[in-house]
């Protein structure tokens, strides 16, 4: 007898000798009432492409075979089942009370069966994926996805870059709701609670229409779990422990799916709260003075959930302290001269978090009302309020005014959605329309980008449609942009009041065909724009931290791109693959260049300006899992990336270097240790030599390697409780290095070795 | 159908919350806080008695992208001589509220030092005894002497530099921080 016990995805876990056959027919029935029951994903894994059964709950299995000769059913609303794969089975369903409406039935269903035939470069992590690797931000948690890489201000401030790309040009979804915080620089991450994250989808490459059309490098979607209907208090508390920076973090979510509330009737209700507290990083033998930082943030979602309408409510509050590497924090140019040559003065460990440092809250409202139609339509409704606010203390100029921020910026953001789809048999077709409204205000005497009164509109359609075993994915958006900046009142800034007017189109093309069972191949073609944005054109500051001048360019037009990507993809138990090529066009890439340094009263400082030219982006992205017998994996994610400026024939600045992980992992086979799984890796990143002249930001790092060991139990019993266990160390062997996108490069290393613990326990239930 | 008007209710609630919450107007000044230095000025008098040298850089956009005005008054010094000076740090950027700067530098004289450089004079020099101190001892430089030789000439300048030491201890005062606040040349005659 053999088991094979995947840790990633299973729920259960049959037995059986013989191999299911291929063409396996059978019906599926409501357990309950003896009913068909349509849209039940039948396969042999959760990782593998099934299939759905049809209206009289038939389907045809014809997808690869199972090692243990069993299927798995499932829907949701439905308790999932393991069943003994024979020609003409009748699989019986049990409705789960615990499960959702009709809706998430048929969003899951579809959005299981979408990631494989998905024409357009995804990976996904699902709930499990995600407390493997939760890391202390957004961008650490996805940094080891093939694409992705992150620009790092120490452990605080990771942001995205995807394909190259980073800010403006990578949208990140929170929740259906697009992030509008301040994206003005290197140093601005999303915020958002890591914590509440059950799904992280991440789509690479242009073309994802119903998100906006400037996301040129690509899309990271974090959906929180679905609302419960289960009647009575359950949540979990999760705690992670980091030794590198002595960070402690705690959340703690809570749920009832029929809470009485007075006015309100009875909801569904989902609840979170997380605190989060670090200190300094620590480099191989060096102190990271002054990188602490705190975080805060609870939400809380009502819901009214019928059997075809959902009305969802969610408040949310994120708010962070970050410190910045006091180090780097420099003067003018001769300042940072200084630094670069005889490198930072020593400090001791501290919790404190002290000038530089950023406050951010970034504050949710967000009303969603979905209903489902007959004939399989379904309309969708949003309206979300965004407040991001955002204070910048420097360490430099009177002391007096310490706690008065260099520079503050509120960001109003309001905006609507609405879309519209239909299940017309062969797959499925939604339209929408999208509106927002974005005021930008200014705080404090320092200057960063001007205020500004931002509209946009939108309207898309996108269309899945499947012909046998080649599915054609097809998308078409029209968007319409006016922005009104406000010139400052302060002295000396060379600004008017202008306003602008934009509108495009963008969208993608693209098809994936079966050519073998499990063996998908797929090309997508997409074209993305986006309007130059306010930092792009009106920034005329420092950022401290690099002492870099940059200055904005009012006349720059709009940059667009379209790109090309191939995917090959074997999806299985045993043997998974991803394979892309891509190569991104750009015309009018809005970059910085460095021009003579600026002379001002502090002296003088390297000074960079905005400007356009065309560019070409093409990469490489592995990623690889195979089982090699007796619980043993072994599996490689890697990454190439190269920018290039068509214009001057030199590369891009600000590129990922390339890097591969190769690692195995050993989940064991026998029902004692089931649940466990080990893992030792090793990331391998190459120098990045290709990088503009003329600049000390475009001075190359040199190759590193780090070594990686981990080792997580889930559902380990402890105490009747079920407990998820895990304990990573990274930089195992402690290595003196520095990333290309490490910010803080110039100064010091990268944070040294990490131990990591990270506890899961579910309460109630 | 209750439930939908109860729906309907909070929905209509939240979103006047949104919209109450909404102070988002771009066409409001902004205000203004937080203290620069936009002026440095140079008081120079002969020590053996005569008019003071007067002068100013002014840089009223302090940080912004146009570079410090020229000096207001010419340095023109006499060979052989000893200037006593001092150095003010202003932000005049309301005219009718000018901060003096120099006094939170003066209370704080632990945590800076005013730096002088003479470039291009042969013979003229700023002697470090010649500064004023700190609490400790260190010196802080808010006053200062120009000597300048019997057989010095020509034209140069005097660069001054205000180093905060925040994050590192300002010691012996001897070498600048890494945090500058202030960094501006004067031109110089001697002759």
């Amino acid at each position: 007898m053999r088991r094979v016990l995947l840790v990633a995805a299973l729920l259960c876990c049959g037995s059986g000798a013989l191999a299911a056959q291929a063409g396996v027919s059978g019906t599926v029935v409501d357990a309950s009432t003896g009913f068909p029951l349509e849209g039940v994903w039948v396969g042999v894994d959760t990782l593998e492409a099934g299939v759905l059964s049809g209206p009289e709950g038939k389907f045809v299995y014809d997808g690869p075979p199972s090692v243990d000769g069993t299927l798995l059913a499932r829907r949701i609303g439905y308790v999932t089942v393991r069943v003994d794969a024979v020609d003409g089975m009748r699989i019986e369903m049990t409705p789960n009370v615990e499960q959702l409406d009709g809706i998430d039935v048929s969003a899951e269903a579809a959005a299981v069966e979408a990631r494989a035939r998905r024409a357009q470069s995804t990976a996904f992590l699902d709930s499990e994926a995600i407390d493997r690797v939760q890391d202390q931000t957004l961008g650490g948690t996805i940094e080891r996805v093939p694409g992705v890489a992150v620009i790092q201000y120490g452990p605080s401030i990771a942001k995205p870059v995807v394909r190259g790309l980073h800010s403006q040009r990578v949208v990140v979804s929170n929740d259906g709701v697009r992030q509008e915080g301040q994206q003005w620089g290197g140093e601005h991450a999303p915020e958002i609670d890591v914590f509440g994250a059950d799904r992280i989808e991440i789509v690479r490459g242009p073309g994802a229409v119903e998100h906006g059309s400037d996301a040129m490098g690509g899309v990271v979607r974090i959906e929180p779990a679905r609302l419960t209907r289960t009647a009575g208090w359950s949540g979990e508390v999760a705690t992670h422990a980091f030794a590198n920076n002595l960070q402690g973090a705690a959340s703690m979510g809570l749920e009832n799916g029929a809470l009485d509330l007075p006015l309100l009737g009875t909801v569904s209700s989902r609840f979170r709260v997380t605190a989060r507290r670090a200190g300094d990083a620590t480099a191989p033998g060096f102190n990271l003075d002054n990188t602490g930082f705190s975080e805060f943030s609870v939400s809380g979602t009502l819901g009214w959930i019928g059997d075809r309408r959902r009305t969802e409510v969610t408040l949310s509050r994120y708010d962070t302290q970050l410190g910045l590497f006091s180090g780097a924090h420099v003067g003018n140019f001769d300042d940072l001269q200084r630094v670069i040559e005889r490198g930072p003065r020593p400090t001791d460990f501290a919790y404190e978090i002290d000038n530089p440092r950023q406050e951010v809250t970034h504050d949710r409202v967000m009303v969603r009302h979905q209903a489902l139609l007959d004939d399989g339509r379904e309309v969708e409704l949003s309206y979300a309020f965004q407040l991001n606010r955002r204070r910048e203390f420097d360490n430099h100029g009177p002391l007096a005014n310490r706690d008065v921020p260099a520079f503050g910026l509120d960001l109003y953001t309001h905006s609507v959605e609405g879309s519209y789809g239909v299940d017309h048999g062969d797959g499925t077709m939604r339209f929408g329309v999208s509106g927002m409204r974005q005021g930008n205000i200014s705080v404090g005497k320092g200057y960063l980008i001007p205020q500004y009164r931002l509209y946009t509109g939108g309207a898309w359609v996108r269309d899945e449609h499947s012909f046998g075993a080649v599915t054609v994915n097809a998308g078409v958006r029209a968007d319409y942009r006016w922005q009104r900046v406000f010139p400052p009142p302060d002295r000396g800034l060379d600004l008017e009041l202008t306003t602008d007017t934009w509108a495009d189109l963008s969208g993608g093309l693209g098809a994936t065909w079966e050519f073998a069972q499990g063996w998908f191949v797929g090309s997508y073609v997409g074209r993305a724009w986006r309007a130059a944005n306010v930092n792009e054109r009106f920034s005329q500051g420092v950022h401290h931290g690099t002492a870099q001048y940059e200055l904005g360019d009012a006349t720059l037009d709009k940059e667009s791109t379209t790109s090309v990507d191939a995917t090959l993809r074997r999806t299985g138990e045993r043997f998974r693959l991803q394979l892309n090529a891509f190569r991104n066009v750009i015309d009018g890439y809005v970059y910085l260049r460095p021009r003579e340094p600026v002379l001002t009263i502090r002296g003088a400082y390297p000074a960079f300006e905005y400007r356009q030219s065309d560019a070409f982006l093409s990469g490489l992205e592995l990623d690889l899992d195979v089982g090699v017998g007796a619980g043993i994996a072994l599996f490689g994610q890697g990454s190439l990336i190269r920018g290039e400026n068509r214009e001057l024939d030199e590369p891009l600045y600000d590129m990922p270097a390339d890097r591969m992980r190769t690692g195995v992992r050993w989940t064991p086979e026998s029902r004692e240790l089931r649940g466990l799984s080990v893992e030792a890796s090793a990331l391998l990143v190459r120098e990045q030599d290709r990088v503009p002249a003329e600049t000390v930001y475009g001075l190359p790092t040199e190759g590193y390697q780090l070594v990686d060991v981990g080792l997580g139990w889930s559902g380990l019993e402890v105490a009747g409780r079920e407990l998820d266990v895990s304990l990573d160390v990274t930089n195992l062997l402690d290595r003196s290095y520095r990333d290309y996108l490490s910010r803080y490069r110039l100064f010091v290393n990268d944070p040294g070795r990490d131990v990591v613990l990270r506890l899961r326990m579910p309460l109630g239930g | 159908m209750n439930t939908h008007v109860r729906t309907l209710a909070s929905v209509a609630l939240v979103s006047l919350i949104g919209v109450a919450a909404c102070d988002d107007d771009p066409t409001a000044p902004t205000e203004n806080e937080q203290e620069l230095i936009t002026a440095v000025e140079l008081t120079l008098t002969p020590a053996a008695g005569g008019a003071a040298i007067v002068t100013t850089i002014n840089d009223p956009d302090g940080l912004g992208p146009q570079p410090p005005e020229a000096q207001d008054t010419p340095i023109a010094l006499q060979a052989g001589a000893v200037y006593n000076g001092s150095v003010r740090f202003l932000d005049t950027s309301d005219p009718n509220d000018v901060e003096d700067i120099t006094v939170e530098v003066r209370e704080e004289d632990d945590e800076h030092r005013v730096f002088y450089t003479v470039v291009g004079l042969a013979g003229v020099e700023v002697p470090l005894a010649s500064l004023d101190t700190d609490g400790n001892g260190a010196p802080l430089g808010l006053t200062f002497q120009i000597v300048t030789g019997a057989a010095s000439g020509g034209e140069g300048s005097l660069g001054v530099v205000l180093s905060h030491f925040d994050d590192e201890p300002k010691g012996d005062g001897l070498t600048p921080s890494d945090e500058t606040d202030a960094s501006v040349s004067f031109t110089m005659t001697v002759g």
